[in-house]
């Protein structure tokens, strides 16, 4: 046991023995007209406690759907069709709705993007606060006030006492994401999901977001998976980033690790795409699409965009191999790719 | 096994203030509803003409010359004077004074029978969009079933079982509005639950009942309102035309139908101010409610601005 940790950042330092979130064999398909796109194809992976976890990917990848499918939020026509997701001990894809939504808000909370949709426009910031402190939390009129404006202090929103008597349409998009982070921890929550907690907000405030999620995690340790497809955030705020394709974990590995040493095409391809200032004109990008659901490509489901690819791939499927010290990537032709980066150099 | 409560210190630093956190003063919301609202001629003729209709409601005891009843046969069958400004009935009572008092009946049943459907039919659209499925089909046939007769033939028909008096008017009058209240709020139930502040109130952990109602339907109470003006209007032109045809309000009570239907009964002589008096109380009504029903959908739906 880590008693001894003085900050949780000592204890995220620390490879946790048991994680306190373990996703196994997730598949989450949604049922439509055309067919069953299967979103999420046996997605595995862990979370410590205190750990801020990327995970990137294109749109489509499943990232999104990844956070709704831990917190039971998928919508019709989708649907967790097999696979576990174990919380401190608990499989989540057994319990029951109510027993769900007494873990929603309390044990994991979720922020979206576009923050003002997140806040319903007809009630004040403090009403909103409130209710989730008294309902959540027990607490009478005057203790939920007190805390609200704490929580608002806290998440360094200037005059929380005016603030809370204000309306989500008076907010600005960084005050209004402020107050879902309030919001969110308001209940010490053990893991925070942050569904592009910074989508549409300008770079300073993403900053200030970013340094906020942070803040929050050496306040309280909880664990954070940051759902984003900015590589600059993730590079900013996480200590491990996950690459999400076509459902799947590609590559994994801590932060350092990752920019330093990437495996996977694919996250070659996603780091080849950031702008740079002192890159030329045209920004270079991964050839073809995002695969389709429904008609999943055989083997690696990345082959078709792949320079690497080969009738292996086409046959089988890739499985993680380990790069480095908890650094995984699935492909089959690891050394032929880190070969060809060496000799480009 | 309980999750230790983490004590959240207070904040370490305080950052600069954004240019954004400087939002100019909140002004109230409703302050800057009734600021629109005076913008708009129509709306505010309706308020005027509204306002008339509750004054003389609320002061008739005092601005009324004649108390609501008072029978005196020396003057039956007047037409207006000075002394009886809107004339008298056969039995000699001051038609401009029950005008006055009709305004209470009137005001009352309409108020009662919009309360009764709005809360009624709220209830039910809001319970029945939020659910869906099998139950928001089943609901939603059985308002097709009450919105299938005419509606005035099923409001008498309602009356004609209950018999006449007050309440009757109020109760028929309440069923025939329940449907469109109930339309009206499932449609923007189906809208409001899926937004993304229902979503985040699920994902905080909210129950069924506290987002339909906490979060779900004050969001979808602004065209409610805006019906419930026009409903009114409604309202008091179906109690009238029930209590014309005899299955409301007794025609001894000062209320508008009521004395339309009994100075009907004297057509024949000529004494049309017998029932235009009364009719034209209703006409202003009506007209205010409509017209301030019109502005209000102006105001508070910025696309028909």
């Amino acid at each position: 046991m880590a008693t001894t940790a003085t900050t949780p950042h000592a204890v995220a330092a620390m490879p946790a023995e048991t994680p306190m979130l373990e996703v196994r064999d997730l598949e989450t398909q949604f049922f439509t007209r055309k067919g069953v796109a299967r979103v999420l194809d046996r997605l595995s992976f862990s979370i410590g406690k205190g750990e801020i976890v990327g995970l990137v990917g294109e749109s489509g990848s499943g990232k999104s759907v990844t956070g709704f499918s831990i917190v039971n939020l998928i919508k019709s026509p989708g649907k967790i069709v097999a696979g576990e997701i174990l919380f401190e001990g608990r499989d989540l894809t057994r319990l029951s709705e109510d027993q769900m939504r007494d873990i929603r808000g309390k044990d994991i909370a979720m922020i979206f993007q576009n923050p003002r949709g997140s806040l319903n426009p007809v009630l004040t910031v403090g009403d909103q606060l409130r209710q989730v402190l008294k309902y959540r939390q027990g607490m009478n009129k005057k203790q939920a006030q007190e805390r609200a404006t704490e929580l608002l202090r806290l998440v360094h929103i200037p005059e929380p006492e005016r603030r809370l008597k204000a309306y989500p349409h008076q907010l600005s998009g960084g005050m209004a994401q402020r107050v879902m982070i309030a919001m969110a921890i308001s209940c010490s929550p053990h893991l925070l999901i942050a569904d592009e907690p910074t989508t549409g907000l300008d770079v300073t405030i993403e900053y200030q977001i970013i340094q906020l999620l942070k803040e929050m995690r050496d306040l309280t340790g909880t664990s954070v998976i940051a759902i984003t497809h900015d590589l600059n955030m993730a590079a900013e705020v996480c200590d491990r980033i996950m690459v999400m394709y076509a459902g799947k974990v590609v590559e994994q590995a801590p932060v350092l690790q990752f920019f330093t040493k990437p495996s996977h095409p694919y996250t070659l391809g996603l780091l080849a795409s950031r702008p740079s200032l002192s890159g030329g004109d045209e920004i270079p990008t991964i050839p073809g699409n995002v695969p389709d659901l429904i008609h999943r490509p055989t083997g690696c489901a990345f082959h078709p965009r792949c320079r690497w690819a080969t009738q292996e791939c086409i046959s089988i499927e890739p499985l993680p191999r380990e790069v480095g010290p908890g650094h995984t990537a699935a492909c089959h032709h690891l050394e032929e790719v880190q070969r060809d980066i060496a000799a480009a150099h | 096994m309980s999750a230790p409560t983490i004590d959240l210190p207070t904040s370490p630093v305080t950052p600069p203030a954004s240019a954004a956190a400087l939002a100019p003063p909140f002004r109230e919301r409703l302050g800057d509803f009734w600021y629109t609202l005076r913008r708009n001629p129509t709306a505010m003729i309706g308020l005027f003409m509204i306002g008339v209709v509750i004054f003389a409601a609320l002061f008739a005891q005092w601005i009324a010359p004649y108390p609501a009843n008072e029978i005196d046969f020396a003057v039956v069958a007047q037409p207006p004077t000075r002394e009886h400004l809107f004339g008298t009935d056969q039995f000699g009572q001051d038609i401009f004074s029950r005008v006055l008092f009709g305004a209470r009946i009137d005001l009352m049943i309409a108020l009662s029978a919009v309360v009764i459907s709005l809360i009624i039919g709220s209830v039910y659209g809001a319970i029945s969009g939020y659910v869906g499925g099998l139950t928001d089909e089943v609901a939603m046939r059985i308002m097709d079933i009450l919105q299938g007769f005419p509606r005035f033939i099923f409001a008498m028909g309602i009356a004609f079982a209950l018999g006449p008096g007050i309440e009757t008017v109020v109760i028929a009058t309440a069923v025939l509005n329940i449907p469109g209240y109930a339309r009206l709020m499932r449609s923007s139930m189906l809208s409001a639950k899926t937004s993304q502040y229902a979503m985040a109130a699920k994902a905080i952990g909210a129950n069924h009942r506290a987002i339909l109602f906490k979060h779900l339907v004050p969001n979808c109470m602004i065209p409610i309102f805006v019906i419930s003006t026009l409903q009114f209007g409604w309202a008091i032109l179906e109690a009238a035309g029930l209590s014309f045809i005899g299955l409301g309000v007794e025609t001894s009570r000062a209320e508008w139908g009521a004395m339309i239907q009994l100075g009907f009964q004297d057509f024949l002589q000529g004494h049309w101010w017998m029932y235009t008096f009364p009719g034209l109380a209703i006409a202003w009504t009506v007209l205010g409610f409509n017209l301030l029903g019109d502005g209000l959908q102006d105001v508070l739906d910025p696309r028909r601005r």
